[in-house]
């Protein structure tokens, strides 16, 4: 490709991206308009535009935003805590792995969200419970990743470290742990999505704030245009959520495969 | 190399191998890779094991180097012995410095940081590890590279720093294991030019592990040849020819004749 054809690609999508957008909302529009569907049913973009315009307007929406960006955050928070530091020791310790692993395919293979009864009756309706469904379904990527990453700590580059005669935690800190960062990240990048998950199914199901709540009191009162407007919220949310754990990437590996890839990709 | 070491007079070898051996697989059906080897490598000798593959000569250098526990045998590295009742002696590890077939650098540091980090794992000071990694660098012919990754060197560059990591504690043994076994032809013997001019700047104890003939030659103050099934010393040849070296010599009749004979003798225990 000369230069000139990979700034034209590079250009491309700034132009063909918003024209598809701009092509799906006016045939959407046009679709309402000329079928006559019902505005319970379907509403227009326009409508979801006004509705999303004035739940902007409400302190009552960022006031259920708020409820679940903490559910969000304090559940990816225990998630990548509890998954890294299990990870790290189950992948160093192979015995423990066999061990454990009954248990954790066991976690993983449970419905989580059967557990929010559960969780419920444990914690209440206030917020721990979602923070729990939050962080238990974030946390089986985060840990599974972070096992496979030390497992897969290159042969050669522990050789360096034995003939270094370096130290145990030398070797954690100066091998093991950077080796097994992008697969961590790898696991966050997962687990943050299923962290809103759990949170907003959380609210579905208990409690009276959140975005999930506000779905469901939006779904009763027949406001479909607001119901469609906090769905392009919460889609909003992951889209920064996502964008946060692309930075923290680039931030902190630099010098990956999956970063610099990125970087030259048209 | 300074000789500050009580212990190790001139006269003690660098490297000395009593019947040791190397054998893997469970009691009753083991599979000697190395029969029991004697071998004394002299300090600032430049010693290359040359033998086809499966002549046990990496596992060798890996033992010298610490690696892997010798089955049967001692290990001494300037008068300290490798293996003691509590493992790996640390006096004897400090004076190896070692040279895989990859790189084997670590993808996230920058050159010089690579270069450092053995300084760094024996707690030397930043600005300290820093100083001797450039001072290395530039012996290695990488001045300019320091703050980029290894990624961005090519093939060579990566190997060049890779000894410069090697050299950077200060060993008196430098163990090289086919390290330039990757690298093509031409890269390869720029290498084996820039690794004796590097050598005769510090004068270490050098065994290098190698399957080209040209290349143990052109090194080599003594080559010794490996047999195979199992692994043993098959014979030890002298080269004696001035230093430096250059690609010149390869040509003359002489380096040919010991070419051939090594490839003679190659070809009958192969």
């Amino acid at each position: 490709m000369t230069p000139g054809q990979s700034a034209r690609a590079n250009r491309l999508p700034w132009i063909t991206t918003p024209l598809l957008i701009l092509a799906l909302l006016l045939a959407w529009q046009a679709y309402v308009r000329l079928s006559g569907i019902s505005g319970f049913v379907l509403p227009t973009p326009a409508e979801v535009w006004d509705a999303y315009r004035d739940e902007l307007g409400k302190l009552t929406l960022w006031r259920h935003t708020a409820a679940t960006l903490y559910e969000t955050v304090a559940g990816f928070v225990w998630a990548t805590v509890v998954g890294l530091g299990l990870g790290v020791v189950i992948g160093r310790w192979r015995w423990l792995e066999t061990t454990l692993n009954p248990f954790i395919v066991a976690t993983q293979v449970v419905p989580k969200v059967a557990l929010v009864p559960l969780f419920v009756v444990w914690f209440g309706f206030g917020p721990v419970s979602k923070v729990l469904l939050a962080a238990t379904l974030a946390f089986f990527p985060i840990l599974t990743n972070t096992v496979l990453g030390v497992k897969s700590v290159d042969l050669g580059h522990r050789d360096v470290m034995v003939a270094l005669n370096a130290s145990r935690w030398k070797v954690f800190t100066r091998l093991e742990l950077p080796s097994a960062l992008p697969y961590l990240l790898t696991g966050m990048e997962v687990g943050v999505v299923l962290a809103i998950i759990g949170a907003v199914v959380g609210e579905y199901l208990g409690g009276n704030s959140g975005l999930g709540y506000l779905l469901i009191a939006k779904m009763n009162a027949y406001e479909t245009d607001a119901l469609f407007a906090v769905i392009i919220h919460l889609t909003l949310i992951g889209f920064a959520f996502y964008w946060l754990m692309g930075s923290l990437r680039r931030l902190l590996i630099p010098w990956h495969e999956s970063v610099l890839i990125d970087r030259t990709r048209p | 190399m300074a000789d500050d070491s009580p212990i190790a007079s001139p006269a003690t070898p660098g490297i000395r191998l009593r019947d040791t051996a190397k054998s893997y697989g469970d009691t009753g059906s083991t599979v000697a890779a190395l029969a029991p080897t004697s071998l004394d490598v002299r300090q600032g000798e430049l010693l290359v094991l040359l033998g086809p593959s499966g002549c046990g000569k990496t596992t060798l250098l890996r033992m010298i180097g610490g690696l892997i526990a010798p089955s049967a045998g001692r290990i001494e590295i300037r008068g300290h012995p490798l293996w003691t009742k509590r493992g790996r002696n640390q006096e004897a590890v400090r004076e190896l410095g070692i040279v895989f077939q990859e790189p084997n650098l670590f993808p996230w540091l920058t050159v010089e940081a690579n270069v450092a980090l053995p300084l760094e794992i024996q707690g030397v000071s930043r600005a300290a590890r820093l100083a001797r990694a450039r001072e290395l660098l530039r012996l290695v012919g990488l001045a300019g590279f320091e703050a980029r990754r290894p990624r961005e060197l090519s093939g060579g560059m990566r190997q060049r720093a890779a000894i410069a990591r090697a050299l950077a504690g200060n060993p008196h043994i430098l163990l090289l294991d086919e390290p330039f076994g990757a690298l093509d032809a031409l890269t390869r013997e720029q290498m084996n030019i820039e690794l004796q001019r590097i050598w005769m700047a510090t004068r270490q104890t050098v065994v290098l592990v190698t399957h080209s003939i040209t290349e143990a030659v052109f090194l080599a103050d003594r080559v010794v040849l490996l047999s195979p099934r199992p692994g043993r010393i098959d014979n030890i040849i002298d080269v004696g020819f001035g230093r430096p070296r250059t690609a010149e010599l390869e040509a003359s009749a002489e380096f040919q004749s010991i070419v051939l004979r090594l490839r003679q003798r190659l070809g009958a225990v192969a």
